[in-house]
């Protein structure tokens, strides 16, 4: 059986076929899930994004612009979702400076506490950290970066997608990189 | 060999994950590397980032989909936008209020001039812009002065009603853009405040073409302020930083137009009332006429 395209589905729901858009969801819904879940980092949340931004998805459908690809387009919409959400929330005692309340280093912090950098590393500390650092980036910036160290897409696949020059793409991920590494630094530095 | 960049190293990376770059050089950032304790260092921090990354992710259930479809099914018919919302009262809204504001405005102008079986639409004279009748109407021995004042009196209120509307809907598309968090970090989606402009505009000239028609000109003024705010809003781009959403706002002086509309709109119900009051016979008796 012929698999409908997304730009097929796209169209007709434009015009107004709910079956449409529903296909559309159960198509997407899981690598959503999947992206909100690297951005927010729990289940409840995740799920919360995942339905806003299908929402949103559809209250928007009639500006998305067939050239692009509909996964990216929806992907982009999720990843500010998570970052609204995330920035709704009131933080801990960390700040997004880098330093505790005490005024302490988070790293030092950190470190002290768990001397196996490789745990450090993927513990709740530093995935929290590094969704403050993906949170930071550009909206351009942060979909190039997810697109290609977490999606696995090539270069020339995001500059298509997201309708930029190579070496624009490059740049952008080169800069997400140096930020997230520069936010990260106290926690993955060897 | 100065120490690799960045680039060399990810580059490095995406050919030790598999991923072929003919174009890197990578016997000497291997060599290179191998020397170099610094640069080791450097690209096993990459190494760990993107180990963050690549975190364990839960895998929903098989009915996840339908879950989810289930639960937002109802909100997409609640909250209709966009494309299907073509059957919906919200898609429609926007274009009702234009369509209810353009009948009214034909509804008034014509039933001002009923007497002669013609619209009667006013003409402004050439030398000092004052309202005439029509001659089509004079001709007809119809227009009275009390008729033209009966029809001019119409024709303000009929505008009154939808231009106060209009206004109102316009001072809450403003405040929502004045009150959009300039604090946050990153980027701001000026969608919703966008298509709130794109449908404001079209009223807007048909609602300032008839305050102009009538010599309104301190609508005209307003009107014409507003549309300059609703044009740019609606071409700026969807995304936007809080700082460039500043400079919008300090550049379209989106306060100062806000102030206009709410002035504006105050003076329009005013005036609507002070109208009904004079031409109720309970109102006229209470001013003594």
């Amino acid at each position: 059986m012929l698999v409908e395209s997304d730009v097929s589905l796209v169209t007709r729901a434009q015009a107004g076929d709910s079956d449409a858009f529903r296909v559309l969801v159960e198509r997407h819904t899981r690598s959503v899930f999947r992206l909100a879940f690297r951005l927010t980092g729990n289940e409840q949340d995740a799920d919360e994004v995942v339905q806003e931004s299908l929402i949103k998805a559809y209250r928007q459908l009639h500006r998305f612009e067939s050239r692009a690809s509909f996964s990216t387009w929806l992907y982009r919409i999720t990843a500010n979702c998570a970052v609204d959400l995330l920035r709704s929330r009131p933080r801990g005692h960390e700040s997004l400076d880098g330093v505790t309340a005490d005024g302490e280093p988070i790293g030092e912090t950190a470190t002290a506490a768990t001397p196996a950098a490789d745990r450090l590393v993927f513990s709740g500390q530093v995935q929290q950290h590094m969704r403050d650092a993906l949170a930071r980036l550009s909206d351009r910036e942060r979909t190039a970066f997810l697109l290609r160290h977490v999606e696995g897409l090539s270069i020339e696949e995001i500059s298509q997608q997201l309708r930029l020059k190579t070496n624009a793409t490059k740049h952008s991920i080169f800069r997400a990189v140096r930020k997230m590494r520069v936010a990260l630094e106290p926690f993955v530095r060897t | 060999m100065a120490h690799l960049t960045e680039e060399q190293l990810l580059s490095y990376r995406a050919v030790r994950e598999g991923e072929l770059d003919p174009a890197l050089d990578l016997g000497a950032i291997g060599t290179h590397l191998a020397a170099c304790a610094d640069c080791r260092g450097n690209l096993a921090t990459l190494d760990r980032l993107f180990a963050a990354l690549d975190a364990p992710v839960p895998e929903p259930g098989p009915a996840y989909e339908r879950e989810v479809w289930a639960r937002i099914q109802d909100r997409l018919v609640a909250e209709p936008r966009g494309a299907w919302g073509v059957w919906s009262l919200g898609h429609w809204l926007p274009q009702l209020g234009l369509a209810a504001g353009v009948i009214l405005l034909l509804v008034g102008l014509v039933w001002s001039g009923l007497p002669g079986g013609r619209t009667g639409l006013v003409r402004r004279s050439a030398q000092g812009g004052t309202v005439v009748p029509a001659p089509s109407v004079a001709s007809m021995g119809a227009s009275a002065p009390e008729d033209q004042a009966q029809r001019a009196s119409i024709r303000s209120r009929v505008l009154m009603s939808a231009v106060g509307d209009h206004l109102q809907r316009a001072e809450l598309m403003l405040t929502e853009l004045n009150n959009t968090d300039g604090n946050a970090r990153g980027t701001i989606d000026l969608t919703d405040q966008q298509a709130w402009a794109e449908d404001l505009i079209n009223e807007n000239r048909l609602y300032r073409r008839s305050a102009a028609d009538v010599n309104e000109d301190q609508i005209v003024g307003v009107l014409d302020d507003l549309e300059r705010v609703l044009l740019e809003v609606a071409h700026a781009p969807a995304e936007t930083t809080p700082e460039r959403l500043d400079r919008l706002r300090m550049r379209l002086g989106t306060q100062d137009v806000l102030f206009k509309v709410r002035v504006a709109g105050a003076g329009m119900r005013d005036r609507q009332q002070m109208a009904a009051m004079v031409e109720t016979p309970g109102a006229r008796s209470l001013s003594g006429s």
